[in-house]
């Protein structure tokens, strides 16, 4: 210690004093200097580093020390200090960035689908290279989807899908996304929105652990994953406060974290819902969503009609399997291997291709669904077979999506739904009878009709709104025709139940004078006549009947039950709450006031029983369905015993079903009434003829 | 008389029926924990979030009778029934779930009650579920409070576990027996003008065919 110190008399004393007052130079100093520092006291030349260039000098001159020199070794030791605490400092943040490599890492820790090689990465730098050096070309939308099909690393995934948005923000006009949200201002900062507090709180938390609960990024309760969903979650209830928050969103955010940090992922989030439409979904009225699943049915239909007959047989409405699809676009029931894949394309084209994924998907499992009995099945099928997806399938399906071509439809059925909704509205508005709309309704349907407007004008996809609404014009004048056409229509069906029902009544006079016997009564030609118009093949079935003869006279036909099932639809569809079918009702309650004058028109009103053993037990089935309104299915059965004839012939006058392919219940409703009036009649006449199978209307434009 | 045109889809027997059962309640309450231990006997915190409606069903016999359970969950937020009335639409029987330790969702069970009655009438059979008793020391809904209510509009109250499997088998048995006693009170309604032998017999010969049916009508 005496190098310090050498200017001090007596070397014991000073050392003393050293080690009291210069214990802690002493401390840096050894931290300083090598490990392999000689003992202090002894006076032995300190070994120095070798890198430390004032080491040598104060080695040759340790006892004489100038001032200078003293500072220049302090300054050293210092400056060492220094590199030794920045050295800290760096692998601290080493290993600070280590641990965000492994939350990066946990986060992607999901399956991914099918290979995905070296080469797509490269594939990847290549483009977005591409569009760095020239910004304001837009990519070739064709490289693009055969680059998605190949695949994206996921590690890549997040830097491609701001690449997507880029580019579709190229193809889009500013202001058209901004001003249909103008009540909303998106420029509030994330860390603002932390900061506040939402009313959805229970909402989201509850749904924190229910939320991708096998991952392990999510699954520590209010761990980093649970906590960062909760923010995101939060910020956008405060955010938009129409949709707050809603079942399923969860599900989305939890895949952009995945591949985005907290913040970056709000905003993907907010691109997702205002740029891409996302928003409709998760309105409360669900709106959005309900046009999807219409046109998902529709598709269906237009597609595979077995797949849609069969789902359609089975009560499978397309909100039972599909609603989950379209809010968690696929991730809570299928692998997030799958639905990141969706999000790819879900990120360049829009929220429509989750409807083309539904389809597709439906489409490849008919074998399956084919081979079901019953809802119970159907949806057994939807949960554990559909939800299987291989590389194989999902290639498919992503091929199935980027080729076809869906979009003129899916616009056309959004279409068709919102003019479904207002001409329901409209007929019920200027031909009820009823008690007059509360002004509240009124003002609710305006409102509804309003917003399917808004909602179809987003539909058309934002990549091309300048073409768009010529195409929306046509389609509703076109729709427009149509209305006017099925007017005139309806007029006409009018006319035929009327003729039909006069009909039905002379024929069960005449019946009845002839219940014995073998004569059946004549089938009046105006009978055939409408028969062929409805029924195909209705006019065969007459004239083969008129030529075989009729075996026997089918007695007196009970009615009453017709009418019956007639008020068990009317209070199905009051039940049914969908204010389209109030259209319906006028023309319901025109053919009861027919009924209940019990003039020469008239069915035999209720209770009338029969009194000649004969009965008629018809239990029509009738279903409705809510999004594909066009439509009604009855299936009849009805049996005639008859004792005279002293054997009984079950006949079943099976499926009847009505598929006149359109959106307007009250022509669809006549058109029931009439196909119903050709049954009757049939009825009566038909005896030992068995089955009278399947009819099919269509009465198609 | 057409025996098999009784109101149940199993139709044929009289001793076999088909119920749908509705679950209802607010989000998280244990709905499909619920459900999911009584059909496949176990409990999984992690399962995700109900989204619309899922589907399970589950056979029982009850003193002979053969029933089928179609049990629907649902989800638990209150936006979803913008997509239709699907789940409870022809219910025979619904089991409103809540929370003991959550006041508003034995609230919105009471909300759950109005619409129901409103839309069904009195043909569907209630019953209330108190579940999560293994988390009893955190009870905020009182007893008294909930079986009084349940009394005063006819329904069955039970305090369940899925977690602990506290009777959530008495929850479905009961609710079953009282859909069976209702069933078969509606059918022997009409059978009063025909005759309630000719339904017995027809049940024997389901497998019979038709052309022995000339029985019915004798």
């Amino acid at each position: 210690m005496n190098i310090w110190f050498t200017n001090k008399p007596s070397p014991e004393a000073s050392g003393k004093t050293v080690r009291r007052s210069g214990s802690w130079r002493h401390a840096i100093f050894k931290r300083v200097v090598s490990p392999s520092t000689p003992e202090p006291g002894r006076g032995t030349p300190v070994n120095y580093p070798a890198s430390t260039p004032v080491s040598s000098r104060s080695c040759q001159f340790r006892q004489k020390r100038s001032k200078r020199e003293i500072r220049e070794l302090w300054k050293s030791a210092i400056n060492q200090q220094i590199i030794l605490i920045r050295m800290e400092k760096q692998n601290l943040r080493l290993k600070a960035k280590q641990q965000e490599a492994d939350v990066k890492r946990l986060k992607l820790s999901y399956q991914e689908l099918g290979t995905c090689d070296e080469e797509a990465s490269d594939t990847w730098d290549l483009i977005m290279g591409q569009a760095q050096s020239n910004p304001t070309q837009k990519c070739d939308i064709q490289l693009l989807n055969s680059a998605i099909l190949r695949g994206i690393p996921k590690h890549k995934r997040g830097q491609v899908w701001q690449f997507f948005m880029q580019q579709r923000k190229m193809g889009t006009d500013q202001s058209t996304s901004s001003t249909n949200y103008s009540h909303i201002n998106l420029d509030i900062p994330y860390e603002q929105l932390l900061r506040q507090l939402t009313s959805q709180q229970h909402a989201i938390l509850i749904d924190l652990g229910r939320t991708f609960p096998s991952h392990q990024y999510f699954s520590s309760p209010l761990g980093s994953g649970q906590l960062a969903l909760f923010n995101i979650l939060k910020a956008y209830s405060l955010l938009d406060t129409d949709v707050g928050y809603c079942q399923g969103l969860s599900f989305v955010v939890g895949l952009l974290l995945m591949h985005y940090e907290e913040e970056d992922a709000f905003s993907v989030l907010n691109y997702m819902m205002f740029n891409l439409g996302a928003r409709e979904h998760y309105k409360p009225d669900m709106l959005g969503l309900q046009v999807k699943l219409y046109q998902l049915t529709r598709l269906i239909h237009d597609q595979d009609p077995d797949i849609q007959l069969l789902l359609y047989h089975n009560d499978v409405l397309p909100s039972l399997y599909a609603a989950p699809w379209f809010l968690t676009m696929f991730a809570s029931q299928f692998p997030v291997g799958f639905a990141v894949r969706v999000l790819d394309l879900v990120m360049l084209h829009g929220v429509d291709v989750i409807a083309k994924f539904a389809l597709a998907i439906v489409l490849d499992h008919k074998k399956e669904l084919m081979q079901c009995n019953g809802l119970e099945q159907v949806m057994e099928c939807f949960k554990t077979v559909v939800t299987q997806i291989t590389s194989t399938k999902l290639d498919r399906y992503l091929r199935k999506v980027i080729d076809a071509e869906w979009d003129k439809q899916m616009l056309t059925y959004a279409v068709e739904y919102s003019v479904m909704n207002d001409e329901a509205f409209n007929t019920f508005l200027s031909e009820s009878s009823a008690p007059q709309m509360p002004v509240r309704l009124q003002k609710s349907v305006s409102v509804e009709s309003k917003m399917v407007q808004t909602e179809n004008s987003r539909e058309t996809s934002p990549t091309n709104t300048g073409e768009s609404h010529p195409i929306l014009g046509e389609l509703i004048q076109r729709q427009n025709a149509e209305i006017s056409k099925l007017k005139q229509e309806k007029a006409e069906l009018r006319k035929d139940i009327q003729t039909l029902l006069s009909c039905v009544l002379t024929m069960q006079k005449l019946a009845k004078i002839s219940s014995k016997g073998a004569i059946c009564p004549p089938v009046p030609p105006q009978v055939t006549d409408i028969a062929s118009k409805y029924v195909a093949g209705g006019a065969n079935y007459f004239s083969s009947m008129m030529e075989n003869g009729w075996s026997s006279a089918g007695g007196e036909i009970n009615s009453s039950s017709a009418h019956r099932e007639t008020l068990k639809v009317v209070e199905g569809i009051r039940r049914e709450e969908w204010n389209g079918w109030h259209s319906v009702i006028p023309a319901l309650s025109e053919y009861h006031g027919v009924d209940d004058n019990g003039s020469s028109h008239g069915i035999p009103p209720l209770d009338q029983d029969s009194d000649d053993n004969s009965s008629d037990h018809s239990s029509h089935h009738i279903t409705f369905e809510k999004s594909g309104a066009s439509r009604v299915g009855i299936s009849s059965s009805g049996s005639h015993e008859k004792l005279t004839q002293n054997n009984n012939v079950t006949s079943t006058l099976s499926v009847f079903f009505i598929d006149l392919n359109r959106n307007q219940g009250e022509t669809n409703w006549l058109g029931f009434l009439c196909a119903n009036a050709i049954l009757r009649l049939m009825s009566i006449t038909e005896s030992g003829m068995g089955i009278f199978s399947v009819s099919r209307l269509d009465s198609s434009l | 008389m057409d025996a098999s045109s009784t109101n149940f889809a199993t139709g044929s027997s009289s001793r076999s029926f088909s119920f749908k059962v509705v679950l209802l309640g607010e989000g998280c309450v244990g709905k499909t924990s619920v459900v999911l231990r009584y059909v496949e006997d176990r409990f999984n915190d992690k399962h995700v979030t109900t989204l619309q409606a899922s589907f399970l069903q589950k056979r029982i016999n009850i003193a002979g009778r053969r029933i089928q359970l179609a049990i629907w969950d649902t989800a638990g937020q209150e936006r979803f029934h913008a997509l239709g009335p699907i789940y409870y639409r022809d219910a025979n029987g619904a089991i409103l779930v809540y929370d003991i330790t959550d006041k508003d969702s034995f609230e919105k069970v009471k909300t759950w009650v109005k619409e129901l009655k409103k839309m069904l009438g009195n043909d569907i059979c209630l019953s209330i579920a108190g579940n999560k008793t293994d988390l009893e020391s955190q009870r905020t809904v009182s007893t008294e409070e909930a079986e009084n209510y349940a009394a005063l509009v006819g329904a069955k109250h039970y305090h369940t576990s899925a977690k602990l499997n506290h009777n959530i088998e008495e929850l479905f048995l009961d609710l079953s027996e009282r859909m069976v006693s209702i069933s078969e009170g509606q059918q022997r309604k009409p059978t009063t003008r025909r005759n309630v032998v000719v339904v017995e017999n027809s049940d024997t010969s389901a497998s019979v065919p038709e052309s022995n049916k000339t029985g019915c009508c004798g």
